[in-house]
């Protein structure tokens, strides 16, 4: 619910203190806290904003990989198993679990090879030929979330197969 | 962006505004906020969705006026308020992790269509090893089967218990 007394974010949030917008040395205190108010509620009821990101890199030791992540926002680690895929722990709890989760695969190297070609919205699936290879979230948590990087059918293949080096992911919440 | 008077939220985001500060300090503290939500980073995003397809209810949302689920298989979003502007959409369905996972969780597909100041259709679909995603020509066309995660029909949702849209 919206804190009041308030006013609308988008009815000051505009150029310049000088010009009747912002918060202005001529405020009153009430104008003062409705400004602050409405900045709370522009934060805290209508808007989504990253909870968590990252890059997400690893090497291959024959089929055994090295996990490291990147340029991360509120991640703790990331953890592996076969069963869970990769673990996605936070740093500071969310205040709940609705999250909306995006990702990609992606790799460093000149050549990606997924032994495929189109996108998973194109062409007939004639197995392991158009399999791009899809991010998969499951079982979010406000500690956690997991990913599976799919291809060909298998939950991890994509980690393991040597066509992908990296995923990147983006975690939207409530703040 | 708002000009002057301002200190930046990084002189204080991680310890709060100092009790030091004057009405002036505050304000111009208050305006670091401000242009940190409204400013440069672009992160915050006032048009969302999350909704349960399982039980085919909105968990959360803003901006989300109404949410219809087309026969063909997509569902139509309407906005509250319009935009004036182009604006950039996030599709996506994932799992609570109650039950099996679809057979091929790797042709997940998730896409909009129709993006415009009112509202935008959702389009989001996995396809079995004897189907496939439509992808080329009519994307109505319920021949292909597609769009299983939208059917709203238990079991046939492919283990996909919900789909998101955050709009920037």
């Amino acid at each position: 619910m919206p804190v009041e007394p308030s006013y609308a974010f988008n009815t000051f949030n505009t150029m310049g203190a000088s010009n009747g917008s912002g918060v202005e040395m001529t405020d009153s205190f009430e104008d003062f806290r409705k400004k602050t108010n409405g900045i709370i509620n522009r934060i805290e009821d209508f808007a989504v904003a990253p909870v968590a990101y990252g890059l997400v890199t690893w090497t291959l030791n024959g089929n055994t990989p090295t996990f490291s992540i990147e340029n991360s926002f509120n991640v703790k680690e990331i953890r592996f198993d076969t069963e869970t895929g990769i673990k996605i722990n936070f740093n500071k709890p969310t205040k709940d679990s609705n999250f909306m989760p995006y990702g990609n695969l992606s790799s460093r190297d000149s050549t990606i090879s997924p032994s495929g070609w189109g996108s998973t919205s194109e062409g007939r699936d004639t197995r392991n030929k158009t399999d791009f290879g899809t991010v998969v979230f499951h079982t979010p948590t406000t500690t956690s979330i997991n990913m599976f990087l799919y291809r060909a059918g298998s939950k991890n293949y994509a980690i393991t197969d040597g066509g992908w080096r990296s995923a990147s992911f983006i975690i939207f919440g409530l703040l | 962006m708002i000009s002057e008077n301002v200190i930046p939220i990084t002189s204080f985001g991680n310890v709060g505004i100092s009790k030091d500060y004057d009405v002036q300090g505050w304000s111009a503290c208050t305006n670091g906020i401000i242009n940190a939500v409204n400013g440069t980073t672009r992160a915050f995003a006032t048009t969302y969705l999350l909704y349960d397809n399982v039980n085919s209810s909105i968990i959360k949302s803003s901006n989300i006026s109404t949410v219809t689920l087309d026969p063909a298989g997509y569902w139509s979003l309407t906005f509250e308020t319009e935009y004036d502007r182009d604006y950039i959409p996030f599709v996506n369905a994932y799992r609570n992790g109650a039950g099996e996972f679809p057979v091929r969780s790797d042709l997940l597909f998730a896409g909009y269509r129709g993006a415009d100041t009112s509202g935008i259709d959702v389009l989001v679909s996995w396809t079995d090893p004897n189907s496939f995603p439509r992808g080329g020509g009519n994307s109505d066309d319920t021949r292909y089967n597609a769009a299983k995660s939208m059917s709203g029909i238990s079991g046939a949702d492919g283990g996909f218990e919900y789909f998101s849209v955050v709009i920037f």
